[in-house]
């Protein structure tokens, strides 16, 4: 029996829409398919991952939803591939992501070790002010912060999911990113208590 | 900002990750934490970037929830299941009706989106520096535009931007953003299938803006809701 994914998902649905081009582009940079077959690829990965979390595979999930979902759509590749018998490339996938991920803990330590000169109020409107500063930045550097920090992508996972150049210019392009981030995140606290 | 500095940025920046990654022994955190304390540009360093973190993780776990909690919802324990299919056969008749309704309601949704598509725009967080005196009001500001072309529910951005349209007129701090404010709101009015509200925003920033591009960008947009 054909399984499809219910049209009003709407929030799953909207997920899958935007991760279509960074799947496949990262796809048809890693393995040598065909479009049409990227297609059928991408759409049994999309099922496969509905019936994982319908099963309730994902309610221990450890890593964001686009890394696993890109897991799954490279095993999907590699199946396709088996299954033509064509010859699969040796993918390790230690190359898509870091081996060591940002933990919660330490992201809490460090933040207050670092805010420990604040005052209360200070810290908890610095705390307010981070989604603006993100939400109004250049969609380049929300793309490599959610790719870096978020996805936990390598630096070449990054260039080749969102087009750029090489893993050289994504580190580049961060360093740049995370300076600008900072810059108006600590302009728009001096400014508030000018 | 020169090459030594970029230099001694990235190595902070490389001290942080390992931190941050759990890569350090117990000791070697130990002397990270007084470096914190006595290195300023160590400490604003490490501040914007666990706050990066924070927000980027608060933000897209809730996100990834959601799409997840979305699709387990529909699981239910079998003897409800049993009453669901006996409700579901007696409802086939409007299960008609409604679904029509909803099928409709998405062909408008999307045909409304592909009208709008090329009038969206990306409000960037470097025009901050032109001296506004309110930066992170207007960096909300920003993100509440950014939204309407994110979000398919206009209903909180609207009452959003409906206050702030109402305060134009009597405060200061938006006055350079006015015909932003009307554009976006316009927009925000057309997705939510209230056109009745945004032809005539659309028609005063015509007639307040003649000759500038917003009165052609306006315009242009109301020919096309008046031949729907």
């Amino acid at each position: 029996m054909k399984i499809t994914i219910p049209q009003d998902h709407h929030a799953f649905n909207a997920f899958l829409t935007e991760e279509r081009p960074k799947v496949l582009s990262f796809l048809s940079k890693s393995f040598i398919v065909d479009d049409a077959d990227l297609d059928d690829i991408f759409q049994n990965a999309s099922v496969a991952l509905y019936l994982n979390i319908k099963e309730g595979k994902l309610s221990t999930l450890t890593s964001s939803l686009s890394t696993y979902f890109l897991r799954v759509c490279i095993n999907q590749t590699l199946k396709f591939l088996s299954q033509k018998k064509r010859t699969v490339p040796l993918f390790d996938e230690a190359t898509v992501t870091i081996k060591d991920e940002f933990l919660a803990d330490k992201i809490d330590t460090l933040y207050n070790w670092s805010t420990e000169d604040l005052a209360q109020e200070e810290k908890s409107y610095s705390e307010r002010i981070v989604q603006a500063v993100i939400d109004a930045l250049p969609e380049t550097c929300r793309n490599i912060f959610l790719g870096y920090y978020w996805n936990n992508y390598t630096t070449s996972t990054i260039a080749d999911v969102f087009g750029f150049a090489n893993a050289n210019s994504v580190k580049t392009q961060k360093y740049k990113c995370v300076s600008k981030f900072k810059q108006k995140y600590q302009e728009l606290i001096r400014r508030h208590y000018e | 900002m020169n090459n030594t500095e970029d230099i001694k940025f990235q190595e902070m920046d490389e001290l942080i990750e390992r931190f941050l990654r759990g890569e350090m022994t117990p000791e070697e955190e130990e002397l990270f934490h007084e470096e914190l304390k006595s290195n300023s540009d160590l400490r604003e360093q490490a501040r914007a970037v666990s706050a990066l973190l924070k927000g980027l993780k608060e933000k897209e776990s809730t996100h990834d929830q959601v799409i997840i909690n979305e699709v387990t919802a529909t699981k239910r324990p079998s003897s409800v299941r049993r009453l669901a299919l006996w409700a579901a056969s007696i409802a086939a008749v409007l299960a008609i009706y409604f679904g029509y309704s909803y099928h409709a309601e998405n062909v408008r949704y999307a045909r409304i989106n592909e009208m709008l598509t090329p009038y969206y725009e990306h409000y960037d967080v470097d025009e901050l520096s032109r001296g506004d005196t309110d930066s992170v009001i207007i960096a909300e500001l920003y993100s509440l535009f950014n939204r309407i072309h994110e979000e398919k529910d206009m209903k909180d951005i609207i009452a959003e931007l409906e206050s702030i349209h109402q305060s134009l007129t009597d405060e200061f701090t938006y006055y350079q953003y006015d015909n932003d404010i009307v554009w976006n709101l316009a927009l925000a009015y057309i997705k939510d299938d209230q056109t009745d509200k945004a032809i005539p925003l659309l028609e005063s920033l015509y007639q307040d803006n003649l000759g500038s591009p917003i009165a052609a960008k306006a315009q242009e947009l109301l020919k096309k809701l008046h031949s729907k």
